[in-house]
């Protein structure tokens, strides 16, 4: 077994999965673990720009050997790094079964520096997405009360469950008024997936509606280090601490 | 647009040929360019020894199939054949059997396939089908006819009998596919590598599982009302 890679999907986008996995990444180096956040969005890339980074190579240099790995890992401090991705080139070629192989050798690589892998892939079900999730240890679903990202993010399982054979999804529900809220849609959408798919995805937790989550965007900051004491920062720690104790269990 | 605005176009018409096309040297030398083009054009599709359609040809009638397929659901099934052990009929019998085996095999492709299905020459003594408007069921069915009909032909040579046999890869574009031409190919190509590294003489496909989509009864049971 390789290192602990974990993907954020969502089906739909505009679901705050970029700004969750930054922030998860964040929590995670700043609590001693050595992280890489890898941009999969290979179409519209955009981790460097809520980290306010400044991308010289990308993933796509590297898999197309026009860059070291090396050279293209953006530092944010001693133990988190971004592996960033190009922006505004819809890229077909990345996205085949050579791309997918190429990846997993990298992320193999890579697992020796890291001691954890966050992948943030691209909204949809694009063959992308879905190897992304199967070159992971664990599959994290974010998504928001608003019913069409309910019914997106179960298109996703239902798509990488046949194309993959996998039965282990993590719900992270995003913007919800509290606890209750969230239970009451994962319970929900649990029962669809057991009806019809006959098996339960796992709670990883909740992200409760928080203006601090939009001042970070805007200033280009993790909020988990703008606001340390919001809401959104606290549930956002709870959920790192499950995120941990499910890869010590893959390991 | 009216004629008169496009002159260009007008000209590609032989009435506007002032003298008309009786008797206008510039229509008679129009028409052998029209021969010779063809001619050329056949030639450069068609590989010499087998009169086969060649690689170049087989890549733009597959680009051209799959945008049919995607355009009318119509599935395309490509057939991709490797004679088996070529190498040492080469080296046993000498260069000139080899070719007289390449000619067996294309002929017996050639003649048992529908008016619309494409034979082609992949290069070496790799042969390339294909079958338009046919599903992988299909496409299965004749390289399954093609392996026995090649197993059961007899190529003499010198009073010499030579066994041929080969090998078969089968791969079928549907509708909704998200895959080039060239991916298409290379795919089917693999199904081939299999056939040989399990044996030879035998018929392997490309399996694709499929994928069913979110039902409108699973839509309706996430239309959550709290």
């Amino acid at each position: 077994m390789g290192p602990n890679v974990i993907a954020f999907s969502s089906g739909k986008g505009g679901v705050g999965k970029t700004s969750l996995s930054v922030n998860v990444a964040s929590l995670l180096a700043q609590a001693g673990t050595k992280t890489l956040l890898v941009d999969g969005d290979l179409g519209l890339a955009n981790v460097d720009i809520l980290l306010n980074l400044n991308v010289e190579t990308t993933l796509q240099d590297v898999l197309e050997q026009k860059a070291e790995l090396s050279d293209s890992l953006a530092w944010v401090n001693n133990n988190f790094a971004v592996l960033p991705a190009t922006s505004g080139v819809p890229d077909m070629v990345n996205q085949g079964p050579d791309a997918q192989k190429q990846m997993g050798e990298l992320l193999d690589q890579l697992g020796s520096e890291f001691d954890m892998i966050l992948i943030d892939t691209a909204a949809g079900i694009g063959a992308d997405v879905l190897w992304f999730n199967h070159l992971s240890q664990i599959s994290t679903v974010v998504l928001t009360p608003d019913p069409t990202s309910i019914t997106d993010a179960y298109a996703l399982i239902k798509v990488i469950w046949q194309e993959y054979d996998r039965q282990e999804f993590h719900l992270l529900l995003n913007q919800v008024q509290d606890e209750e809220e969230a239970e009451k849609f994962y319970s929900g959408l649990t029962k669809v997936c057991e009806n019809y798919l006959q098996f339960r995805p796992q709670f990883l937790g909740h992200v409760t509606k928080d203006s601090s989550v939009q001042k970070g965007l805007r200033s280009k900051k993790p909020f988990a280090q703008e606001f340390p004491q919001s809401q959104a920062t606290q549930d956002l720690t709870q959920i790192v601490i499950r995120l941990k104790e499910l890869s010590m269990n893959q390991a | 647009m009216s004629t008169e605005s496009n002159p260009k176009s007008s000209a590609a018409h032989d009435e506007a040929c002032p003298l008309g096309t009786h008797d206008c040297p510039i229509y008679d030398q129009v028409q052998l360019l029209k021969v010779a083009h063809a001619r050329l054009s056949q030639l450069s599709q068609t590989d010499p020894l087998t009169g086969l359609y060649n690689f170049r040809y087989l890549v733009s009638a597959v680009e051209r199939e799959i945008e049919r397929t995607r355009r009318t659901g119509s599935p395309t099934t490509l057939v991709m054949i490797d004679i088996d052990h070529f190498k040492s009929i080469n080296d046993t019998y000498g260069h000139q059997v080899g070719n007289l085996a390449l000619k067996h095999i294309a002929k017996l492709l050639k003649g048992s396939l529908r008016k619309i299905d494409i034979v082609c020459r992949y290069g070496g003594e790799e042969f390339t089908l294909i079958l338009p408007n046919t599903r992988l069921s299909g496409g299965q069915l004749v390289a399954e006819r093609m392996r026995e009909r090649i197993e059961k032909s007899e190529l003499i040579s010198d009073d010499t009998k030579i066994a041929l046999t080969a090998s078969f890869g089968v791969g079928t574009f549907e509708e909704g596919m998200d895959l080039s031409g060239e991916a298409f190919i290379h795919e089917v190509d693999e199904c081939l590598i299999r056939a040989k590294q399990k044996g030879r003489n035998q018929v392997q496909s490309v399996e694709r599982k499929s994928i069913e989509g979110v039902s409108r009864q699973e839509k309706q049971s996430l239309n959550f009302d709290f």
